[in-house]
């Protein structure tokens, strides 16, 4: 899962940053609102992290560029300004939850969870595919009620094919899902990773859609 | 002592000069009336004296003779007041000849050393003959035929005549002024009232501005009142404009220190013992205090700021909407009876009320929230009541009490300050309403908040 943190204050965005790598997402950051908006324009994340109060441009403006845009994705609106006015204009551009400040990061974390798991459709926190069941609030996934170690790159790349069960989801789409702007997007690295997937968990449980992508 | 109205002082002003005005001119009046008559009343027996002398002669014995007819049948009566007489000057009071009216009456000639002569040889005074009658002679002293013997030829009128038509003209012009002044204070009391009009009229607008009715002073008003109205909606402005400013300015020092706050909570939370517990504690005190006081700020610049109308239905319906994204899994409805409800107070509190209600209520729901807006008719003072229930879990009556503390969180692992609750109960306390928890139909939580409204004519 990638994910986008626009946020002005450099602590807080670090500490947000690493909390969020820790929580086994991968992240890009923005320092101003210039920057930020123009990554959520052209990158596809999962989720965005959005404070209001940016310099460059503000929140609100971004937010209401990107949905203007067409880009859906899940917004998480940091605010200092917790009065219901400020709520409304933010939900009203476009977002889709908020965090008050001063917060733990670890809130901002159960929020973004749930938004990136409701964005799928799915309204609980363990998704069950088959015998597989993926649990994002604990971060694992069980085979048969057994928990399967996972390194944070298997445990990604199956928790994004399993967010959108179903759907075919190509090598192109889940290599920007799943590394950061900087990755070399032509390396082969998804083809190990879904080998060494279908030999943790059961050759079945990822389908190769031949000449279009994976699915689960 | 309180400042006469200004209807009074008019009035007062008014009723002195027309007093003034109308005592010198029916002083006036009455003694030109009275100069008239007079003059008149003396023009008639000057007329009659020279009729009386030209009627009598003195014949070759140095007699007097002719019988003078003066034409006015008042000579003819006794006791009327009205006589003629011609004697010898040496002799007045032996007349030769004299009127009908005569009997045996004295004249009452005083002597020349008393009245004189003039230069015309005549002389006029009044002879007082009883109560309330007076007579005024006019005599003439004159030279008849040939004959050196000085004649005096007297005619005497009734005056007290005139007296009456002058104390009539003067009834008669006392009644009139008087219905005059009267008929003027009146007109001019309803001229005042009719002229002073706007004055009642803008303090009825400012009355309505107090009511919460109108944000402005509304109407039309005269030139002279116009000025006045545009400086009170300039002064209104410059209230609301001056507590924003304040508000805003008290807002921004608190937002900046919460992103500060959040970066050194989250600093300390992972080792959390020692120092960086006490850190830890301490921010969170602070974190406490600057919601506590940016709400105290928020209360006190409303206090005494006139003129807010907020109508309830948009603002529920916005909140709802926004309450309904942020929990699509539960359904938030919301239903109120056609009434259009005007909230007396800021819309900022409105929102805070309802938000965090409906937000708390959706946060621990099961399935559904229903929000539900009606007036209550009171006796003085109009209320509105927003009943929020949810079929969550609700909470034991206990616990409901230690809810609506500041910063208590009964649930600490559902996310929010814990302040939502307090600030209901505190926007509530401010507006002189009222806010209390109790159990919904479901078993749930049902909020009940009282807010003044205004009544929409």
């Amino acid at each position: 899962m990638r994910v986008l943190v626009v946020e002005d204050d450099p602590d807080l965005n670090r500490q947000l940053v690493d909390t969020l790598i820790e929580a086994g997402y991968v992240v890009d950051k923005a320092l101003d609102g210039v920057e930020g908006h123009f990554l959520g324009e052209t990158e596809p994340y999962d989720a965005v992290i959005l404070d209001i109060g940016l310099p460059g441009m503000d929140g609100i403006t971004i937010l209401e560029n990107w949905r203007k845009e067409g880009r859906n994705m899940p917004v998480l609106m940091l605010t200092a300004r917790d009065r219901w006015s400020d709520k409304v204009s933010g939900i009203d551009a476009g977002a889709d939850d908020y965090v008050a400040k001063p917060f733990h990061t670890e809130e901002v974390l159960a929020r973004l969870r749930a938004l990136i798991r409701r964005a799928a459709g799915h309204a609980s926190a363990e998704i069950e595919v088959g015998p597989v069941l993926l649990d994002t609030k604990q971060s694992r996934v069980m085979m048969d009620g057994v928990p399967v170690k996972l390194t944070s790159h298997e445990f990604r790349l199956i928790s994004y094919l399993i967010h959108h069960q179903g759907e075919i989801v190509s090598r192109t789409e889940l290599i920007e899902h799943l590394y950061d702007q900087d990755f070399d997007k032509d390396s082969n690295t998804i083809e190990v990773f879904v080998g060494r997937l279908r030999k943790k968990l059961h050759p079945d449980v990822i389908e190769t859609v031949r000449g279009l992508g994976y699915r689960v | 002592m309180a400042p006469r109205s200004l209807a009074s002082r008019l009035l007062v002003v008014m009723g002195l000069w027309l007093t003034v005005a109308l005592l010198v001119t029916g002083i006036l009046l009455s003694t030109l009336f009275r100069n008239n008559a007079e003059s008149n009343f003396q023009g008639l027996l000057l007329a009659h004296a020279y009729n009386l002398m030209g009627a009598i002669d003195i014949n070759d014995k140095g007699e007097l003779t002719g019988t003078p007819n003066l034409g006015d049948p008042r000579f003819l009566t006794p006791l009327s007041g009205w006589y003629w007489s011609v004697s010898a000057a040496k002799t007045p009071q032996v007349p030769a000849l004299h009127s009908a009216s005569i009997t045996d009456e004295k004249l009452g000639i005083p002597s020349t050393n008393d009245k004189p002569f003039n230069k015309l040889f005549r002389r006029t005074y009044d002879v007082n003959n009883g109560p309330e009658i007076t007579i005024q002679h006019l005599e003439a002293q004159l030279y008849l035929g040939e004959s050196d013997t000085l004649y005096q030829v007297l005619v005497a009128g009734n005056k007290s005549k005139i007296e009456e038509a002058i104390s009539d003209f003067n009834r008669t012009l006392l009644m009139f002024f008087t219905a005059f002044g009267l008929g003027t204070i009146l007109a001019s009391y309803f001229a005042i009232r009719f002229g002073l009009k706007p004055l009642g009229e803008t303090a009825r607008a400012l009355h309505e501005i107090r009511d919460g009715k109108s944000e402005v002073l509304q109407g039309t008003f005269p030139r002279e009142i116009e000025p006045l109205a545009e400086e009170i909606n300039a002064l209104i402005e410059a209230n609301k404009s001056v507590t924003e400013r304040a508000r805003t300015q008290v807002g921004n020092l608190a937002h900046a220190l919460k992103t500060p706050l959040a970066v050194i909570q989250n600093e300390v939370r992972k080792p959390n013992k020692g120092l960086a517990k006490k850190v830890d504690e301490q921010t969170k005190i602070m974190q406490s205090q600057i919601t506590t006081y940016l709400d105290r700020a928020r209360i006190a610049a409303q206090r005494g700021v006139i003129g807010h109308r907020t109508p309830v239905t948009p603002i529920v319906e916005k909140i709802a909407r926004v309450v309904q994204k942020l929990s699509p899994d539960i359904k938030v409805n919301w239903k109120s009876n056609e009434e259009e409800i005007v909230f007396k107070g800021e819309e900022q509190d409105l929102e805070e009320v309802v938000g965090n209600l409906l937000e708390n209520a959706a946060r621990f729901a099961k399935s559904e929230v229903v929000l539900t807006l009606s007036p209550v008719f009171g006796k003085k003072v109009e209320f509105f009541q927003l009943v929020i229930e949810d079929d969550g879990p609700g909470i034991s009556e206990n616990n409901r009490n230690m809810a609506m503390q500041r910063g208590k969180r009964l649930d600490e692992t559902n996310p929010g300050s814990g302040l939502g609750l307090s600030i209901v109960q505190d926007i509530a306390s401010e507006y002189g309403g009222n806010f209390e928890l109790t159990k919904s139909s479901s078993g749930g939580l049902r909020a009940v908040v009282f807010l003044p409204r205004i009544e929409v004519s």
